[in-house]
């Protein structure tokens, strides 16, 4: 199940709003009383989501966080600039771009 | 030379520390990305401690007071994530209504720099607070990470928790 936070980011996107500051544009609270996380303060110009409208972004939104492990994981293979300069000038460049373009294989976004 | 001569006698005035106590978070448990979420899970710290006085009583990480005055509370947090993150947000909330509702009165924010490995990092914050109504006066710690985070705890060591002391009479 996504995030409440993921929801919100997709439904913002749809809306036209291109990125959405959790310090200041919205702000989420979770009690920590089994009734989890809910929107305390919206602060941005569109309309807020009802939680059926944020229900219809499940899909976008598990697809989203998905794709940011995706990233995590593969910036994490890319390793340091100074591992990927290593390779380039023990290598040369075209070895680096196979690593690169491989770890991107072994970790595909989905669409 | 000067002689100073202790007796049994006892010192008048001060009394020294009439209340201290101290939590900590009994396990590490994950948070939610961008999310203000209560801090649960604490229990009084059992080693190597005996509270002075009467504590804190604690209900759903929720404080109340044993009775008003000044104190004093020293809190700190140890957190770990394997990718980098602009901030972690540990925030102290204090109610004056009986819980209906929380301020935010001292604000704490830590980052983590790089995606490689697992990185480990510690917020400590101060804050003084007076009491003046124990029915009213509530107390929360609330974390908010960039993303979804570990927030260390430990039974037998203090990882995440505080330490609060009466410091004077309201």
């Amino acid at each position: 199940m996504a995030s409440l936070s993921s929801k919100i980011i997709a439904y913002a996107n749809d809306k036209g709003v291109a990125s959405v500051d959790f310090m200041s544009d919205v702000l989420l609270q979770d009690d920590s009383n089994g009734q989890g996380a809910y929107i305390k303060k919206w602060n941005l110009d569109i309309a807020k989501p009802t939680d059926e409208q944020l229900a219809t972004y499940e899909t976008v939104a598990n697809t989203a966080e998905s794709n940011a492990n995706v990233i995590q994981t593969r910036k994490k293979l890319y390793g340091l600039p100074e591992k990927q300069l290593e390779n380039i000038i023990e290598n040369g460049l075209q070895a680096e771009i196979d690593r690169v373009n491989q770890i991107k294989t072994d970790n595909p976004k989905s669409e | 030379m000067a002689i100073i001569k202790v007796s049994n006698q006892g010192f008048s005035g001060t009394k020294g520390i009439t209340m201290a106590d101290a939590f900590r978070k009994t396990a590490t448990s994950a948070f939610s990305a961008t999310t203000n979420t209560t801090i649960t899970g604490w229990e009084r710290v059992d080693t190597e401690f005996s509270q002075i006085g009467t504590g804190l009583t604690e209900s759903s990480g929720i404080f109340t007071f044993p009775q008003t005055g000044i104190y004093f509370i020293s809190y700190s947090g140890v957190f770990s994530d394997t990718q980098a993150v602009r901030y972690v947000g540990n925030h102290l909330y204090v109610s004056t209504d009986g819980g209906s509702n929380f301020s935010v009165r001292s604000y704490g924010y830590q980052a983590i720099p790089h995606d490689t490995d697992t990185w480990y990092m510690s917020q400590h914050q101060t804050h003084i607070l007076d009491v003046t109504d124990i029915s009213n006066f509530q107390f929360k710690w609330v974390i908010n990470p960039e993303h979804n985070m570990n927030i260390q705890g430990n039974t037998n060591n203090r990882r995440t928790g505080f330490e609060i002391f009466r410091i004077g009479d309201t």
